[in-house]
């Protein structure tokens, strides 16, 4: 790339980077209560719960003054107030391409929204890490803190462009297994992985303690089938086109669709992850401050571990 | 399979187009990129199978239907060969049916239907070789014409035959042609038949025997869509009770087609339009319309009821009747009983009631004298004599009566109080239609079981409308009813049996209260009570009046006569000569006269009056009878109208016609296939279209059509 045409190309990038910081910080600020907790327990002042002693527990966590009130021993947990780190991993395939009308494609909805989780979530201090997936092979940076993190972020966000197949199973074990720490691996995707495979991989990052939240994109055409006229159908992972009255196929397929829905709810409840849809069509904030208020109130109920 | 209309198979072309229209949508698509196409492409495999049989099922179904229109557009047809009736080799026999009914009178475009089959009958008498014998049958008229070869002579014969107004006896002229043909030593013999099949022409009750040959009927009638109106015989009933007169004319209307009609009727009297009158004719059923026709006296008229209505066959809108009535009847009363108190008068109610003056128009003046008086009276000034409770001085004064009445004269004899009974019977001996007995007396007051009730007129003779022309103004009158007179006295009769008598009113025991008896010229009535309240209450009740009135009149023979008789064209008739008279003569309305005479039986002169071929009015004197002959003075008048069933042109189908006509082989075709007259060979040819089957199928294919169009939508 030369001259004009690379400074261009450049200016779009700053334009769109400066794009998508402003929706990241509309989307933080939209959603803004708290997104989590941290489950680590720490040694860290504020005070959590209390815990009957067993062998195994170290003496000096033992609440003394409760044992001089109860006669039992009880150890003090506290809540780990250190930098968390999570992972936002975003599904960068051909069929995140989508984008019917004038609305955004699927994969540009699902980059603000991973902008704007990260910039939430550096806001809270935690480290942020950020992986793209795409035609079966991952980029990602790996997870640090402060504001000028958010800048590298953004910048290889918007640099990222969809293309190929969804595959997930490869990559996101390849990535679990390089972290040091329980992490929140929060994965936007269509999930429209054509092996389905999607669950295997699921279940691949939910291993070794990850927790797990799962952002399923997908847009009003997908979801209502909404066309009336004879049309090619053309796959954009390569599929090929295929010739339909969409008429006679609607039923078939919006039975199709749901199911598939069902079926990632189950695997979200199985696995104990958070299943969140986006529409295309609605503000990401407004869903994600509903998420997170709805995941705030459940937080504090018996989660194991 | 050909094609009256080949160039719309171009149209199966057509089949192409929702073929084309199926590609050329595929062609236009739009290319939709879509996320989604994993789901699309598993839902297409679990439906293709489903979705490809209907899709390729209504496009199969929208071609088929193109093209059985295109088919149906194209009339196919296919020829059926009928065997040719002008065979070559062997010699044929021939018996033409030619239907000379009335409903072959109508017109088919600018030509009867008999014209048509006589043109036909003509060009296949050119046809058929030389060697050929042909007979003539017509069905309605009778007539035949024997198996001949002169050609000559059988197109004279058939140039000379009309159709009648009569109705075809199909069944009995197949019969009579098989008889011919049976006498025939050919060996091919053929009936054919031109006729309009009309259903009613095939209800004779002739049994036919199974025919060793071939019968062609040739339909003449084409398509009759034309409206068609007839009239039915027009029925009269005497409106009576007072002086005045009159006749309901009741005229009934057939509409013999599809459609209602308002008919128009105008009834003219004597050759002028009287009355004019509608009646709504529903289709396929009849309409009544009365006409109220008030009579004079000195009557004798023609009746027509015509339709206004034009239609196909114009022969049966006409209608005829005929009225008739007599002049002023001069009324002799003498009165046994005469008083200067005119209620103790044996005459005062019969005066009254034979001419009630002031009330109403009598046509009868009555005169009253005493016993005495009779003696210088002239009775060739009266009609009718009448008998008020006299006593009859001696046997001049019998004998004049008995003279008068032999004479023409008519004789009413009231009984009473004056009258001897062995007195009567030996003055008037054979005058009286029975030897009167002792007298009967029943008390109006009385009770006990011994004593004896009066007694009421039967009044089921009363009831009876053809009974006696007296009685028959109380067949239709309400109120005035004889029956519920009380009689408390009377004379008995002998029971015998006196030739030319007759009971005209009994008691409800069966005594005879009024008898009738021919005596020479003239007619004598008896009535066993008084003609006053003296044995008896009937004066005093309403049927008192018309009772007298019409009895003056009937025997001053100057009753109405709209009896005159009722006759369908083609009937036979028998008339029975009166003892004096030798022959009688006939004359019809249009002029022709005609001489009968009797033949002989056991004694009895009886006339057989030819067939009555055309509708009108005849006219019958008995002879020797009046000079001039006049028609007011006919013996006896007869209305002649046609069958009204002969105007229902309602076709006979062919499987019944199958039914009843036994033969082995019988051939129903149009009249126009006859026409292939240089076609010698053993079949001629004709067309069959069968279209409708082509229709019927775009019709169900249609339907197939919107039920999948339906099923779609459902989905």
């Amino acid at each position: 790339m030369t001259g004009p045409a690379q400074s261009q190309e450049a200016l779009e990038v700053i334009s769109r980077l400066h794009d998508l910081e402003l929706k990241a910080r509309e989307i933080a600020e939209g959603a803004l209560i708290g997104l989590h907790h941290s489950r680590h327990r720490g040694s860290s002042v504020e005070f959590s719960e209390h815990k009957p002693y067993t062998a195994g527990d170290e003496i000096r966590m033992i609440d003394w003054k409760l044992f001089a009130k109860s006669d039992r021993f009880f150890i003090k947990q506290f809540e780990d107030e250190t930098r968390i780190q999570s992972y936002i991993v975003l599904d960068a395939s051909g069929s995140m391409a989508y984008a019917p009308g004038n609305q955004p494609s699927k994969f540009e909805y699902g980059r603000t929204l991973a902008a704007g989780l990260a910039y939430l979530l550096l806001g809270q201090g935690d480290a942020v890490g950020l992986a793209v997936i795409r035609d079966g092979k991952m980029e990602w940076l790996p997870g640090r803190s402060g504001e000028r993190h958010f800048k590298a972020l953004s910048e290889f966000l918007v640099r990222t462009k969809p293309e190929g197949e969804t595959k997930f199973a490869p990559v996101l074990f390849d990535l679990v297994s390089r972290f040091k720490q329980k992490s929140l691996v929060i994965v936007i995707s269509d999930f429209f992985d054509p092996e389905l495979e999607v669950e295997k991989s699921l279940k691949l990052a939910r291993h070794r303690g990850n927790e797990l939240a799962f952002f399923q994109v997908l847009t009003r055409e997908e979801l209502e089938f909404p066309f009336s006229q004879l049309s090619w159908f053309e796959g954009l992972e390569g599929e090929g086109r295929i010739l339909l009255e969409p008429s006679q196929l609607r039923k078939e397929y919006l039975k199709l669709i749901r199911g598939w829905q069902e079926q990632l709810e189950r695997v979200g409840q199985e696995l104990l992850a958070d299943y969140q849809l986006f529409r295309t069509e609605q503000n990401p904030a407004q869903i994600l401050s509903g998420y997170l208020l709805r995941r705030s109130l459940t937080a504090r109920r018996a989660r194991p571990r | 399979m050909k094609f009256a209309n080949p160039l719309f198979l171009l149209g199966l072309l057509g089949m192409l187009v929702p073929l084309i229209i199926h590609l050329w949508r595929r062609r236009k698509a739009k290319v939709i990129p879509f996320g989604a196409i994993r789901f699309l492409l598993q839902s297409e495999k679990a439906t293709r199978r489903r979705r490809r049989f209907w899709e390729y099922l209504l496009l199969l179904v929208r071609m088929l239907a193109i093209g059985a229109f295109s088919l149906a557009l194209a009339a196919p047809y296919r020829m059926e060969s009928i065997p040719s009736l002008a065979l070559g080799s062997e010699q044929n026999s021939l018996a033409l049916v030619l239907d000379d009914s009335l409903s072959m009178r109508r017109d088919r475009s600018g030509k009867s239907l008999f014209e048509r089959s006589q043109n036909s009958a003509s060009s296949l008498l050119n046809q058929l070789p030389d060697y050929d014998y042909v007979g003539m049958v017509f069905p309605a008229s009778g007539k035949e014409i024997p198996l001949d070869k002169n050609r000559e002579q059988l197109r004279a014969a058939l140039q000379k035959i009309q159709p009648g107004f009569e109705k075809a006896r199909m069944l009995s002229a197949l019969s009579r042609a098989e008889q011919m043909l049976s006498r025939s030593g050919s060996l091919s013999k053929k009936i054919v038949v031109f006729t309009d099949l009309q259903k009613e022409s095939f209800s004779d009750q002739a049994v036919l025997e199974h025919f060793p040959g071939e019968i062609y009927f040739y339909d003449l009638s084409g398509r009759n869509l034309d409206p068609n109106y007839t009239l039915g015989p027009v029925d009269l009933n005497r409106i009576s009770g007072s002086g005045e007169e009159s006749v309901k004319v009741l005229a009934r209307v057939y509409n013999f087609s599809a459609q209602d009609q308002e008919a128009r009727l105008n009834l003219s009297l004597g050759g002028q339009v009287i009355s004019r009158g509608t009646a709504a004719a529903k289709s396929w059923a009849s309409a009544d319309k009365s006409f109220l026709v008030s009579l004079r006296e000195n009557f004798s008229a023609e009746g027509k009821l015509e339709l206004e209505n034009r239609d196909s066959l114009d022969m049966d809108n006409l209608s005829y009747f005929h009225l008739r009535g007599g002049g002023r009847v001069k009324a002799l009363i003498v009165d046994g009983s005469w008083s200067r108190e005119p209620l103790s008068r044996g005459s005062y109610f019969l005066e009254r009631a034979l001419n009630p003056r002031l009330y109403a128009l009598s046509r009868i003046d009555p005169e009253v004298v005493s016993e005495s008086g009779f003696a210088q009276t002239d009775l060739r000034n009266y009609q009718v004599l009448i008998l008020a409770d006299c006593r009859i001085l001696d046997q001049a004064e019998a004998d004049r009566i008995k003279n008068f009445v032999s004479n023409g004269g008519g004789l009413l004899i009231g009984l009473g109080n004056n009258v001897d009974a062995d007195h009567y019977n030996k003055l008037l001996g054979d005058l009286l239609p029975r030897e009167i007995r002792e007298l009967k007396i029943s008390f109006a007051g009385a009770e006990g079981k011994s004593e004896l009730q009066p007694l009421h007129l039967d009044s089921s003779f009363i009831a009876d409308p053809g009974r006696h022309p007296i009685l028959s103004p109380f067949a239709s009158a309400k109120g005035a009813d004889p029956a519920v007179a009380n009689f408390y006295k009377y004379f008995m009769f002998y029971q015998e049996l006196v030739p030319r008598s007759r009971v005209v009113l009994k008691l409800a025991d069966g005594t005879p209260m009024l008898l009738e008896k021919s005596f020479g010229s003239g007619i004598a009535l008896i009535l066993a009570s008084t003609l006053n309240q003296d044995w008896n209450d009937l004066c005093i009740y309403p049927s008192y009046l018309p009772i007298f009135y019409q009895a003056s009149l009937y025997l001053a023979r100057s009753l109405f006569d709209i009896g005159a008789k009722g006759a369908r064209v083609g009937d036979q008739i028998e008339l029975t000569l009166p003892g004096e008279k030798t022959s009688a003569l006939v004359k019809s309305s249009r002029g022709a006269e005609l001489r009968l005479s009797p033949e002989k039986e056991g004694g009895q002169g009886k006339i057989r009056i030819p067939r009555l071929e055309e509708p009108g009015i005849y006219y019958f004197w008995y002879l020797p009878g009046p000079e001039p002959r006049q028609e007011g003075n006919a013996d006896f008048i007869l209305a002649v109208n046609s069958d009204p069933t002969e105007s229902d042109f309602r076709k006979i189908s062919v499987k019944d016609l199958k039914k009843l006509v036994l033969a082995d082989q019988v051939y129903v075709q149009s009249e126009e296939n006859l026409k292939t007259p240089e076609d010698r060979g053993k079949t001629s040819l004709v067309k069959k279209p069968y279209h409708h089957g082509f229709l019927l199928g775009l019709i169900i294919l249609l339907g197939m059509e919107i039920l999948l169009l339906a099923r779609s939508g459902w989905e």
